[in-house]
């Protein structure tokens, strides 16, 4: 029987660019690092005999000298062998980080626990025999763990269990599946490089597959797991996400492994989609906001899916409420528009302007198109999150966008060439 | 505002007029020069000058003919009050008063703003500003000439724009923009204008909207050039990882595998080369044994050789002796042949030899009867020529004694004989004829007598004598003709009778004779030429004969030659004679000669058969004997090789006592041989396949390639250390997070454009509905004015005719066209008559509108403004007028025809009418 930690994904030197602010991103960027503290301390605490990370344990294959530098320094701190196989993020070509000679040199001194995997032939320790299916290169057609689909099984101990270390896509999730899941913010799919077909490898005579690369923890065979990554880098997608967590399973050969998950992320990443029907609309997203993230300071991240519109009023209390929750969070992401468009009463103070008789047929012409397309858009209006039903045309929605926008404009310049 | 009086004096003509105006119609007529204009120039500077004005506009009130400054005075209403205004124009020092009924009295320049105020006009006009007098209701006043004329092509002020917009609005719910739109409209134009320019309406540089796509545009460049740089630092990884690869190759396959064969070369040489050392070893055993195999066999083959040579030989020997025996008997039988045919050769020759004598005989006696014939044919010959030569002479000398009378001296005599005739007959045409036909009396010509029945010619003057008492002379024609005539026959005569007495002649007829004489024997002559053998000349005839007298000479010479011949053969011919008598004559002889001929030639035959046949003989002989000698010595040759040969038998048996011994002693060396042999072969072969391709070359060139492929690693590895450099310098920049850096600020920048952007275009949507607004708003203006024209024009035309204007805020009404039928027409396209309608009916139309801001009503004046228009229209004219009346307007027409409107219901004033002009202010 052997105990041990699987993790995978940890993409140090995630540079985090969609982020405007630079304290901000730094704060990821760090707790990037920190999560090795964490996962060191599950290790620990878990009487583990040895780490396996599944790929992609830096964020690309030229990371910066510094960001090596503290992942080598917070490495060193597990007292336990340390088994890391290179990801499609930092494939193990010639040229990438693990050549690299400051990685060698500080290796040695800062984490010699560090065991990187860079050939595909079983490695034989006292309690298990690894075998590592590593990327070696960029964009690799072709299975990293065929060399296992013909393996001559009898070359191996009997009594040890064998775990097989890779990374990369399995047969059997679709494309969309695991790019939609996975994607998160702005992450590229993954395409049909580096896919691993498991069912060729004889499930009997291995006891567990430790993957990576799918940031979310999911056991997708009888001994395959994806460990997720410990510390989530992208919005989620979904309530079952299991993110920011790293397992700790115990094998033995011929059993069935028990895998136990145990939370390690620390930021929160939230999405939400809010359809905004009328002013009121906002007291309900706040607190829907209030229940994700509560009071939190500068720990969570938040992608918004909005739609609709709210009067001039609503929109500039809107606007403060964004304002507030950009200083609140490390980030905001609002994807689609929450529209202002004058309320009635503002439409009806321009509309219904007797002396100004520009204005009010301007708004008037306004307010008849933007009711036409509504008309056809959305013949009951549905006012609440996650209503979207049949996505509109994109054309008129423009068009409705503007048309509101035009309306707030002379809103605007009248009220300014009033004062 | 509705005038009520006047009084005008010393304006002009008027020394005092004084008028009352009907609230409704006032119809003002007279003549040209009564005065209509000048009282309508005066009302109107009074309304609207100055009293204190100086200038061209008050010097023209001014009156020549009545002394006294111009004073107008005016009496009106407005809705508040009745008002009296009297202006004395008299420069600076002019007068304005207005009373009110009320009571209200004002001077000066308070009376003047108050009159300006009532009428609406901001000012009366003084100094500088008169040039605006023309303009002050111009839309209302028409002044003579000026009937067809746009009003809306004065001046908004003029008209009053401002107050006929407030009175449509109020009349009809149109509002126009406010003041509050324009600014926001002017505003958002501003705005616009700072993003787009005004002509094109492309973006303008440095604008948000520019500035938004230039950081789009270079986002887009830099995302371009962080993939560029990621690509690169992709293929330097991917050309490191080759390297590495094809490296590993080298060094744990490629050179490894090389040096493991060079090795194995190299055992193989080693191999080689202990072959080669027992190969030679081997030959050398082998050689002596092959001598002694080679020398028994030599021996072998040589006895066998000599045993089959003697048996030929012998063989050859006995033919050889066989060919002697019959050589032999040839040789006697053609001897024997040889001597019969010499016998019968001989015989032959003599018989040929006495033929040959007899021919020549023969033939020497054919030649001396041949000679003899020949000369005397030549002497006859010679005869004959002599004989034709003396003919000729005999006839030459009779030629010779004729007198030489040929063809020439014939003709000249007969010309000389013509002349004369000519120069007779010439006389004779000239001369008189004289015939006596009867006399009685003696007739005498020259003293001839004339015979009755006679006549006589005249040729020259003659006398005739008719007896004694008669006496003519008459003279024949011509006169000096006659004279010259009988010289030239005189001469004539003469030169024919010398000519014939030169030839020895009587007359011409002997002269003839003579001629055809000579003629005769000129041809005898020729024809004797012709007769004699060589024809013309004697020198050629002679020539013949003395060649044929130079071969009588030859003939003579042959014939002693023959003769000696003959005498040679003179035993010959006595055998011959003796035998048979010759024959003496030619032909005889040569019968003979052509019977020895053939004789001779028939005996040649045989005799050259006899000589062939001798010759070959002797051949044949010759031959036999030599084949004889040939067997002989061969059969001697053949004997002593034989003997030669047997004594070598001998010998090469000595040494193995007999041929049995020999053969066992070859089979045994030849087996020794062949064990020997095949060892050397199976040695060879193994070496062969050892030396194949591994031979010393195989190792250099291994060699060779082992160090090319050491520096194949050498410069890979170089080439590796460069792309590991490579690799680590671009891998420095992280171009993966630059990428993705990229890719966020491109998507910031696209959605800040996009934001951008969707605020100009809202913008811009929000100036295109302000214009189309406006241009809406326009037309609440422009269509009941248009709808008031309508109804004015109605009257005057039959059809359903609608006249159109346009709004604009900016620069009030225009466009003013009339709709006949399916097409709208300009105003300035109009006829002169139909523009004058179309104008008053705008005119009242705007008055109409316009009067509720002046109490009500306002005057409108119309100076002969109808000029143009046709008799017919004027019943609608006057219905027009009267609809306008009847809708409160005050109308006062001026005009030269007051009888066309004498129908109108209204105050009519004749201005040319005595005493019309102290018209009673108040009736």
């Amino acid at each position: 029987m052997v105990r041990f930690l699987h993790t995978a994904d940890w993409q140090i030197g995630k540079p985090y660019n969609r982020l405007p602010e630079g304290q901000k991103r730094f704060r990821l960027q760090q707790e990037r690092l920190q999560v090795i503290g964490r996962i060191a301390a599950v290790a620990h605490q878990e009487q583990v005999a040895f780490v396996l990370v599944a790929g992609d344990l830096f964020d690309s294959p030229t990371v910066p000298a510094d960001a090596v530098l503290e992942v080598l320094e917070a490495v060193g701190t597990l007292a336990m062998p340390v088994l890391v196989i290179p990801g499609n993020h930092d494939h193990g070509a010639p040229g990438s980080v693990w050549h690299r000679h400051d990685f060698l040199r500080q290796q040695q001194r800062r984490a010699p626990n560090l065991v990187l995997l860079l050939e595909r032939q079983p490695l034989l320790s006292e309690a298990a025999v690894i075998l590592p299916c590593p990327l070696l290169r960029n964009q690799d057609s072709a299975d990293p763990a065929a060399w296992l689909h013909s393996f001559d099984w009898s070359t191996l101990p009997a009594d040890l269990p064998r775990i097989v270390l890779a990374h990369g896509g399995i047969q059997g999730f679709s494309g969309r599946d695991y790019g939609g899941t996975c994607g998160g913010d702005e992450e590229a799919p993954a395409g049909a490089v580096n896919r691993l077909n498991l069912a060729a490898i004889d499930a009997t005579q291995v006891d567990y597959i430790a993957l990576g690369d799918w940031h979310n923890g999911q056991q997708v065979s009888p001994k395959g797991w994806y460990a997720g990554t410990p510390e989530p880098d992208r919005f989620d997608q979904g309530d079952d996400n299991q993110r920011g967590q790293v397992l700790v399973v115990e094998v033995n050969r011929g059993d069935a492994p028990q895998v136990a998950v145990i939370p390690t992320g620390r930021i929160g990443w939230h999405s939400l989609r809010f359809h905004f029907s009328a002013d009121n609309d906002l007291d309900r997203f706040e607190r829907l906001v209030r229940q994700r993230i509560a009071d939190r300071v500068a720990r969570d991240l938040l992608r918004l899916e909005v739609s609709g519109s709210l009067s001039l009023a609503g929109h500039a209390r809107w606007n403060r409420l964004m304002a507030d929750l950009r200083d609140q969070l490390l980030r905001v992401r609002v994807k689609g528009h929450c529209d202002q468009a004058p309320g009635e009463e503002e439409l009806a103070a321009l509309v219904g302007r007797n002396g100004d008789p520009l204005i009010a047929a301007v708004a008037q012409q306004l307010q008849q198109r933007l009711q036409q397309i509504c008309l056809v858009e959305s013949p009951q209006g549905n006012g609440s999150e996650a209503a979207g039903g049949t996505s509109p045309d994109p054309a008129s929605q423009e068009e409705a966008a503007i048309l509101r926008l035009a309306l707030c404009e002379l809103h605007r310049l009248a009220a300014a060439a009033e004062a | 505002m509705r005038l009520l009086h006047c009084r005008v004096q010393n304006v002009r003509l008027h020394a005092e007029l004084a008028l009352r105006f009907d609230p409704g119609l006032t119809l003002i007529g007279g003549g040209n020069e009564s005065g209509k204009s000048t009282l309508v120039e005066a009302l109107h500077r009074t309304l609207f000058l100055k009293a204190s004005a100086a200038g061209a506009p008050v010097e023209a009130l001014r009156s020549h003919l009545h002394a006294g400054h111009p004073t107008v005075e005016i009496g009106f209403e407005t809705a508040a009050d009745r008002w009296t205004l009297i202006k004395r124009f008299s420069g600076a020092s002019g007068s304005a008063t207005l009373r009110s009924e009320a009571g209200e009295l004002l001077h000066g320049p308070a009376a003047e703003e108050r009159l300006a105020a009532l009428l609406a006009v901001g000012e009366t006009l003084g100094g500088k500003q008169m040039a605006r007098l023309p303009g002050r209701w111009a839309h209302l006043w028409v002044t003579q000439g000026r009937g067809g004329d746009n009003p809306l092509a004065l001046d908004g002020d003029t008209y009053e724009l401002n107050t006929l917009i407030e009175r449509l609005e109020a009349s009809g719910g149109a509002a126009l923009q406010s003041g509050h739109d324009q600014r926001v409209a002017a505003r958002l134009d501003e705005i616009l204008a700072e993003t787009f320019t005004a002509k094109k309406g492309e973006v303008r540089r440095q604008s948000a909207l520019w500035a938004a796509q230039q950081a789009a545009h270079s986002a887009g460049n830099e995302l371009e050039q962080a993939r560029d740089r990621l690509l690169c630092f992709e293929s330097a990884s991917d050309e490191l990882a080759q390297l590495e690869a094809a490296l590993d190759q080298l060094q744990t396959v490629t050179l490894p595998e090389r040096e493991s064969q060079r090795r194995a070369l190299q055992r193989a040489g080693q191999r080689t080369e202990r072959l080669r050392h027992d190969l030679a070893l081997r030959s050398r055993e082998l050689e002596p044994l092959r001598l002694q195999h080679q020398a028994l066999l030599e021996r072998s083959s040589k006895l066998l050789d000599l045993s089959s040579a003697i048996r030929q030989r012998q063989q050859e020997l006995q033919q050889v002796q066989a060919s002697v025996l019959e050589g032999r008997r040839q040789q006697e039988l053609i001897e024997a042949e040889q001597q019969r045919v010499q016998a019968s050769r001989e015989a032959l020759a003599a018989q040929r030899q006495a033929l040959e004598q007899r021919g020549q005989l023969v033939s020497r006696l054919l030649n001396r009867a041949r000679l003899e014939s020949e000369r005397l044919q030549i002497l006859s010959t010679l005869q004959q020529r002599q004989r034709q030569a003396e003919a000729r002479r005999a006839l030459e000398r009779q030629l010779a004694e004729l007198p030489p009378v040929g063809e020439a001296e014939l003709r000249r005599l007969r010309d000389l004989e013509r002349a004369a005739g000519e120069a007779r007959v010439r006389i004779d045409s000239l001369a008189a004829g004289v015939e006596l036909l009867r006399s009685d009396l003696p007739v005498l010509v020259n003293g001839q007598p004339l015979q009755p029945g006679q006549d006589c010619q005249l040729t020259q003057v003659a006398e005739l004598r008719v007896g004694e008492g008669v006496r003519v002379r008459i003279s024949p024609g011509g006169g000096q003709a006659l004279a010259e005539g009988q010289r030239v026959l005189l001469e004539r005569s003469a030169a024919f009778a010398a000519a014939l007495a030169a030839l020895g002649l009587n007359d011409l007829d002997s002269a003839e004779q003579l001629a055809l004489q000579r003629a005769a024997l000129l041809q005898q002559l020729a024809g004797q030429a012709a007769g004699s053998s060589a024809a013309n000349a004697n020198l050629e005839s002679k020539l013949e004969s003395t060649l044929e007298e130079r071969r009588l000479e030859a003939i003579a010479l042959d014939g002693a030659a023959l003769e000696q011949e003959l005498e040679s053969l003179a035993s010959v011919q006595r055998e011959e004679e003796g035998r048979d008598p010759l024959p003496c004559d030619q032909e005889g002889l040569d019968r003979l000669h052509r019977q020895l001929q053939q004789t001779y030639q028939l005996s040649i035959a045989p005799f050259r058969q006899a000589e062939q046949e001798l010759g070959q003989l002797r051949q044949r002989l010759e031959i036999t004997r030599n084949g004889l000698e040939s067997a002989l010595r061969r059969q001697a040759q053949l004997d002593t090789e034989i003997q030669l040969q047997q004594q070598r038998q001998l010998e090469l048996l000595a040494d193995h006592g007999n041929a049995e011994a020999l053969a066992a002693a070859l089979a045994a060396s030849a087996a020794e041989r062949a064990s020997a042999e095949s060892g050397l072969t199976s040695l060879q072969a193994e070496l062969t396949a050892l030396e194949g391709d591994n031979g010393p070359s195989a190792i250099e060139q291994l060699d060779r390639e082992i160090g090319r492929l050491q520096e194949e690693c050498l410069a890979l590895t170089a080439r590796r250390g460069a792309a590991v450099e490579r690799c680590e310098a671009m891998a420095s920049g992280d171009p993966y997070a630059v990428l993705e850096q990229a890719q966020a600020l491109l998507e910031s920048a696209e959605a800040e454009l996009a934001s951008i952007r969707r605020h100009c275009d809202a913008r811009l949507l929000l100036r295109q509905l302000f214009t189309q607004a406006q241009a809406d708003l326009s037309s609440r203006y422009s269509e009941p004015l248009a709808a008031a024209v309508d109804a004015y024009l109605a009257p005057l035309l039959a059809d359903a005719a609608r006249c159109r204007l346009r709004f604009d805020p900016a620069t009030g009404f225009s466009g003013l066209q009339l709709r006949r039928g399916d097409a709208h027409y300009d105003f300035a396209a109009l006829s002169g008559g139909m523009r004058e309608q179309l104008s008053a009916a705008l005119r009242l139309a705007m008055a109409d509108v316009l009067k509720q801001a002046h109490g009500g009503c306002l005057p409108l004046v119309f100076d002969d403004a109808f000029t143009n228009s046709d008799p017919e229209r004027v019943t609608g004219l006057q219905a027009m007028l009267s609809t306008a009346v009847a809708r409160g307007l005050q109308v006062i027409l001026l005009t030269c025809s007051p009888a066309d409107y004498a129908s109108l219901n209204g105050h009519q004033i004749r201005l040319d009418a005595p005493g019309q002009a102290r018209h009673p202010l108040n009736p």
